[in-house]
């Protein structure tokens, strides 16, 4: 019997938002039901906006230094406070800053005076190329891998995978990057060490510069990958239906491929969709040690220069990407296994 | 004589030729290509007014801006937008004699009064601009003609020259100022020989080549001899010598000592001298206790072996100087009462002191900061004296250290020296306008000093009211001066004719590849 059309519905409670009539996209009940997972996302918000503002108004430090310098006059330095609005109480400066916020308005930022938007614009597309990129590299890699070490079960080739996966794992962002840099930049002088120009500036050599950053971050997360393969592909390869398929004489690639790695999807999409914030936490490193000019590089420059509006565009705009991607995946989910419901 | 005498001569006249014609390609400028470098520090703004990195914004500001005269590396002044000055006879003013033919990049000319609405801008206390103290002791500018300024002073100073090679006398384009306003700082226009193209933030800065540029190259063209500048934002060191090595970048600024014996090394690539050094020095905070105990100040610098911290920061590559003043500075001198490292003297005045010898030495996580504390406490605990190190990041040290309630005992700094003019360490620090005065000092006498050092224009006698300063400071041991390190940049090896500023700027119009 093929479970797959008798067996039970599966209902994916999706943060606790009540699920479509149907997974039909044109299904009225689909719109509302993502217009109110969207009306979720304000309140994250709103929190994220007023914690991130407090923490960084916390950190010691006076933003009037960076702007105007150690030699400044105590008497500049006030003024200048008082241009920026950075002598009013705090509640006052958020207030100010979320009303302009609800006009797209982030301010601009303290160092540099460009509007949060615009360097926004710039950093975001960077920043996302980066995390396609290394997630690209990290499913190309990972999804194969645990296969074969799924497939191979304590044999050789099982060891050497699972190995070389916490290898990759224990290996701090920092370390690989300059690793790879002094192997493919200085020895071998193959790819450039560091920098970035834009895709549609020159797409030959914005891809030279991605290579390594994306192997900074991919292969840590390859190894992530391959062993959430590894683990359900070991379950589902257990399964009567996949026992079935066999028997009745599919080819071994169409019962891994088709049959086993595809409701083994879902867990590994679930890891994948997680693992989002930690990706862009290593953007941050990365796109330090690569000279980057993304999102990463400009919150942890914010962050020592004290330039408030640009921390608190750029974090709402990562809190932003997550939350979004999670909902994406699980969209993914009723494509992916048909029983599963919204 | 016969056939082969002859032979044997045009072949010697044919090697000849080779030889000299290929030391003729190597002497003469190359034109053409982009020149990259790289700097750590990324300006706040490209309006020269409003930039707060000194030494390190006008590797960029020298791209696109002049001034009416500029000092050299070798510590002259030589004409720029002005083609000579006339000082006069009571040091009260000065007279530019302006050069013709010379347009901003918009195609503005710039004139007489241009320069004065630069002058008068740079003034203006309604900007609000870091840099319009450094004309504070210009009363007024007058504009005589077309091609003639009047700087008026309100009493002589001897670092005005100075103050106008710098920021607050770099001049701007009044058209597109009036046109941009505060945009400006994002898009800068000049005289300088590049134009401003695109400034990427944390990323680079490119100029391209100013057509219109009135200066000429050695081979009687136009400068710049490059077709256009990119000027990257690396503040890794270890990033930006991998990028040099590379050959993606031909010059980058502030190498590490520990790198200097890897760089001397390699044959591609070498070390450039700059014009300073770094002084390392401890500021003692003598408003609180402990250190407002002149002998527990002393026992503190005596208890410092400077020697060995010097060897062991700089690899030999340093040297130890009585103060900040290094020993090409024409106002060094040695007969001075250094800090000799004596443990014993130490212990003395640790004991007359009367506390117990306990403080905090707040210091920037940074190198070479760092380790200087640590080899401090050792040596210091020898003597008697516990030091705590407190190691704080950039923004919190500067609220702990530079601020009028001072809330701390001891601190690690560091300044570029020698300064182009020594009214910019010794007024800044140790003046009684001083704005880096942050260890409290209030000393009539060094104050005195300071000031009539900077309104002398005879070297002889500024030197001996820069050495009056001097012994003050040592005797009251206000700080604790540590030891002078190089500063070099590093280059691939057909970079030529890189000039600078005397702090030790780029000057990126005469460069070329070989």
């Amino acid at each position: 019997m093929d479970r797959r059309r008798s067996g039970p519905r599966f209902h994916h409670k999706s943060a606790g938002v009540p699920g479509p009539a149907s997974n039909n996209f044109c299904d009225p009940t689909m719109h509302i039901y993502l217009i109110r997972r969207a009306l979720q996302l304000i309140p994250t918000i709103l929190v994220m906006s007023v914690v991130v503002f407090s923490l960084t108004l916390m950190l010691p430090g006076d933003a009037a230094f960076t702007v105007l310098g150690e030699t400044a006059t105590e008497q500049q330095r006030e003024r200048w406070r008082e241009e920026m609005g950075l002598n009013q109480s705090v509640p006052v400066q958020y207030l100010r800053w979320f009303s302009k916020a609800l006009t797209g308005d982030l301010g601009l930022s303290i160092r540099s005076r460009e509007p949060v938007v615009d360097m926004l614009a710039v950093r975001i597309p960077t920043t996302v190329e980066l995390a396609v990129l290394s997630m690209l590299l990290a499913v190309a890699i990972g999804i194969p891998a645990g296969i074969m070490a799924a497939k191979f079960r304590n044999t050789w080739v099982d060891f050497a995978v699972s190995f070389l996966s916490m290898f990759s794992m224990a290996i701090p962002f920092f370390w690989l990057g300059v690793l790879l840099i002094m192997i493919f930049s200085v020895n071998f002088r193959w790819l450039p060490p560091s920098g970035y120009v834009s895709l549609v500036e020159n797409p030959i050599q914005n891809f030279r510069l991605m290579i390594l950053p994306a192997m900074t971050i991919g292969m840590s997360f390859a190894g992530l990958v391959m062993r959430q393969t590894r683990t359900a592909m070991l379950q589902i390869l257990g399964e009567d239906y996949v026992r079935t398929a066999r028997a009745k004489g599919l080819s071994e690639l169409v019962v891994t491929v088709k049959h086993a790695l595809r409701n083994a999807m879902i867990p590994i999409t679930t890891v994948l969709g997680l693992q989002v914030g930690a990706l862009l936490g290593g953007a941050v490193v990365t796109e330090t040690i690569f000279s980057i000019p993304g999102l990463g590089r400009m919150i942890v420059e914010g962050i020592f220069e004290r330039d408030f509006p640009v921390v608190q565009g750029a974090i709402i705009v990562i809190v932003l990407f997550i939350l979004t991607v999670n909902i994406i995946v699980d969209l993914t989910y009723p494509y992916l296994d048909k029983r599963v419901k919204l | 004589m016969g056939f082969r005498p002859k032979v044997f001569q045009w072949m010697t006249v044919a090697v000849a030729v080779f030889f000299l014609a290929g030391s003729g390609w190597a002497a003469g400028p190359v034109r053409g290509a982009e020149f990259k470098a790289s700097m750590h520090l990324e300006p706040v703004s490209c309006d020269p007014l409003f930039g707060n990195g000194t030494f390190s914004d006008r590797n960029a500001f020298n791209l696109f801006y002049e001034n009416l005269i500029r000092l050299t590396g070798e510590g002259k002044f030589v004409p720029e937008l002005a083609e000579s000055w006339i000082i006069a006879p009571d040091n009260k003013s000065i007279t530019f004699k302006l050069r013709k033919g010379v347009v901003f990049h918009d195609g503005t000319p710039f004139n007489a009064q241009v320069a004065k609405w630069n002058l008068d801008r740079a003034m203006d206390p309604n900007l609000n601009a870091p840099h319009s103290k450094d004309l504070s002791a210009v009363a007024s500018v007058d504009a005589l003609d077309d091609d003639t300024i009047r700087v008026n002073m309100v009493e002589p100073s001897a670092s005005i020259l100075v103050m106008l090679s710098y920021e607050a006398g770099s001049m701007i384009s009044p058209t597109a100022y009036q046109k941009l306003g505060k945009d400006f700082g994002r898009n800068p226009v000049g005289t300088g020989p590049y134009r401003f193209v695109k400034w990427i933030s944390s990323d680079r800065i490119i100029g391209e080549r100013f057509a219109d540029y009135w200066k000429m190259g050695l081979d009687g063209k136009k400068l710049p001899y490059m077709d256009a500048v990119t000027i990257r934002f690396i503040p890794n060191t270890r990033v930006k010598l991998i990028e040099v090595k590379a050959g993606n970048i031909h010059m980058a600024d502030d190498i590490q000592v520990k790198d200097f014996s890897d760089i001397e090394a390699d044959p591609n690539i070498k070390l450039v001298d700059r014009p300073h050094g770094m002084h390392q020095f401890v500021c003692f905070n003598v408003t609180k206790p402990p250190f407002d105990n002149k002998d527990f100040r002393l026992a503190v610098c005596h208890g410092i072996n400077r020697e060995a911290i010097m060897k062991v920061i700089t690899r030999g590559y340093g040297a130890v100087t009585p103060t900040l003043v290094p020993s090409n500075w024409f106002i060094y001198t040695e007969d001075l009462p250094t800090h000799t490292h004596n443990p014993e003297k130490a212990k003395a005045y640790l004991k007359k002191s009367g506390l117990t010898g306990e403080f905090t030495c707040s210091v920037i996580q940074r190198d070479p900061d760092t380790q200087i504390a640590q080899l401090m406490q050792a040596q210091l605990k020898e003597v008697g004296i516990n030091m705590s190190i407190e190691v704080l990041e950039r923004k919190a040290w500067v609220a702990k250290v530079i601020t009028t309630d001072r809330k701390f005992h001891a601190g690690t700094l560091m300044t570029k020296v020698p300064a182009p003019d020594p009214d910019f360490a010794f007024g800044l620090y140790f003046g009684g306008k001083g704005k880096l005065n942050w260890s409290g000092v209030d000393d009539k006498a060094l104050f005195e000093a300071v000031d009539k050092g900077a309104k002398v224009f005879d070297e002889k006698e500024r030197k001996k009211y820069y050495q009056k300063a001097q012994e003050i400071l040592l005797q009251e041991g206000y700080y604790a001066f540590l030891f002078q390190r190089p500063l070099k940049d590093v280059a691939v090896k057909n970079v030529q004719n890189v000039r600078r500023d005397l702090n030790g700027s780029w000057c990126l119009g005469e460069v070329w590849l070989e």
